[in-house]
């Protein structure tokens, strides 16, 4: 068996750069009930030239998605399935302090908006001791400890991949961080697989919601940014020409909703390990 | 390249034109206001002179959008975002959020739930409805006052209000909270005088009379 390849892997072309789906071959020697799937998942700014207009197109939310046609996942190893802790640590959020310097700053300045003297009013009537409960409530120093996931598992071997800080639009590398181990460096996988036979294969599907994508335009004439009120008309009718598919090749994702597109396709197949 | 024959007469047509208004610019372009504008991202649209009375906006994303003399109510917008904040959600988790603020296992998972139900989805008939489920289901005595006392708090943008409620929240069961519901109440008692008689306008479509609200916050300082 050694020098023989047990598997094939095929990355299908795609006519897009918004993302990109790298699948891996699996080590030498890999056993075929522990088949690591390595994939480097990479995203950036597509920027889409028009005669007139710059368009800048961005993701902030995409999935990744396996179909298997034979063998199995093995349990407990899909790559953030995150089991939830029986219990959580919430800490407080603000200042105090903080809050009422904002808003006699914001009242300073007129910022408090169309009903100003009636928030006034307001205002006055509940907090009509400020000076002393400034002094009181300052030591109450916050911070909320909240944990926020790139890659979530879902249900039926599907990924989200989201980006948590703002703007929140995926840039970067996702999926492919290798990490040091005695070994050296090694992938961390999305999943370990098992194949019992030739011919089973594992597809793997990268997608993103229509209403995930953020374009931001640009007057190549003018040289300017456009009016938000273009930008968003603009928006939608260039949301409604992105094409359900940019991969090539009749590879389909099966169920595929109306508002998704498919941006890129990977596929493995075990060829000589029975 | 991942767009593929946009309506470039469309663009043009939008570029080339002076008017900013955005139901004109609509106009150009041939998109369906009853049907093209669901799930939308139109974050700080400009509505002024805008006739909306076509628009179905559901699900749309209209946080910071300028409402102030637009024309006529959209056909269609209860689940669309009208909210101050920017958090990550969509107007499709909804459920989702709505489900967590109901049924999460603690009080102050529900309350932060509902918070950024408010702070997203803005203070109007949908989450005044919320309140309402909330007020006769949720037995604790905690959640029933921060939730009335938030969206109250979030409608007249009081943030020293906003801020108790999830210290409260943040605070949970711990026996603290005990003497925080008095101040709780004493903020409950001041807005639940004056909410009657302080108009709240230019909102989004589907704001809700402030005075709605008075007998939920007298719901909590009578309780004293």
């Amino acid at each position: 068996m050694s020098g023989q390849q047990q598997y094939n892997v095929i990355n299908t072309p795609s006519s897009q750069n918004l993302a990109e789906l790298d699948l891996w071959l699996p080590p030498q020697g890999a056993p075929r009930v522990m088949v690591p799937l390595l994939i480097d998942l990479r995203f950036a700014r597509e920027v889409v030239a028009l005669p007139q207009l710059r368009v800048e197109v961005a993701a902030r939310r995409a999935k990744v998605r396996l179909t298997l046609s034979g063998g199995e996942v093995v349990r407990n190893s899909r790559y953030g399935d995150h089991l939830n802790t029986p219990y959580i640590t919430t800490e407080i959020m603000e200042s105090a302090r903080k809050i009422l310097e904002q808003e006699q700053e914001a009242s300073a300045t007129g910022e408090f908006g169309i009903a100003q003297g009636i928030f006034g009013r307001l205002s006055a009537k509940l907090f009509a001791k400020r000076s002393k409960k400034t002094a009181v409530e300052s030591d109450s120093l916050v911070k909320v400890a909240v944990n926020a996931y790139r890659i979530v598992y879902r249900t039926k071997d599907c990924w989200d991949i989201i980006e948590p800080i703002p703007p929140r639009i995926l840039s970067g590398k996702y999926l492919g961080d290798s990490y040091e181990s005695r070994d050296g460096d090694r992938m961390e996988p999305l999943c370990f697989l098992t194949f019992t036979k030739n011919g089973q294969t594992v597809d793997i599907w990268l997608s993103v919601d229509r209403q995930d994508l953020t374009f931001s335009l640009f007057d190549r004439v003018k040289a300017a940014k456009i009016s938000r009120n273009r930008e968003a008309v603009i928006g939608e009718l260039l949301r409604r020409s992105v094409p359900t598919s940019a991969i090539s090749g009749p590879a389909v994702l099966p169920q595929i909703a109306s508002q998704e597109v498919l941006l890129a396709h990977s596929r493995l197949e075990a060829v000589n390990v029975a | 390249m991942l767009l593929s024959d946009p309506d470039r007469h469309s663009i043009d047509r939008i570029l080339s034109t002076v008017t900013d208004v955005f139901s004109e610019l609509v106009a150009l372009t041939g998109l369906r206001p009853e049907l093209d504008f669901v799930d939308a991202d139109l974050r700080g649209v400009d509505f002024r002179g805008s006739h909306l009375a076509k628009f179905n906006f559901e699900y749309a994303d209209l946080r910071g959008a300028n409402w102030a003399d637009s024309k006529g109510e959209p056909s269609h917008y209860r689940f669309a975002l009208r909210g101050s904040s920017s958090d990550a959600i969509s107007a499709r988790d909804i459920d989702k959020w709505a489900r967590a603020a109901k049924f999460s296992r603690t009080w102050s998972e529900r309350f932060f739930a509902f918070k950024c139900i408010v702070d997203n989805f803005g203070e109007n008939y949908l989450t005044l409805d919320l309140l309402r489920e909330i007020g006769s289901r949720d037995k604790s005595t905690y959640m029933r006052s921060a939730s009335a006392l938030y969206l109250a708090a979030s409608l007249y943008r009081i943030e020293e209000v906003k801020s108790y409620c999830k210290e409260l929240a943040a605070g949970s069961n711990s026996r603290i909270n005990m003497f925080r519901m008095t101040k709780i109440r004493r903020y409950a008692r001041e807005i639940s005088k004056v909410v009657a008689s302080i108009p709240v306008d230019s909102k989004p479509p589907g704001y809700f009379d402030p005075k709605e609200l008075r007998g939920d916050l007298e719901r909590i300082w009578q309780r004293e």
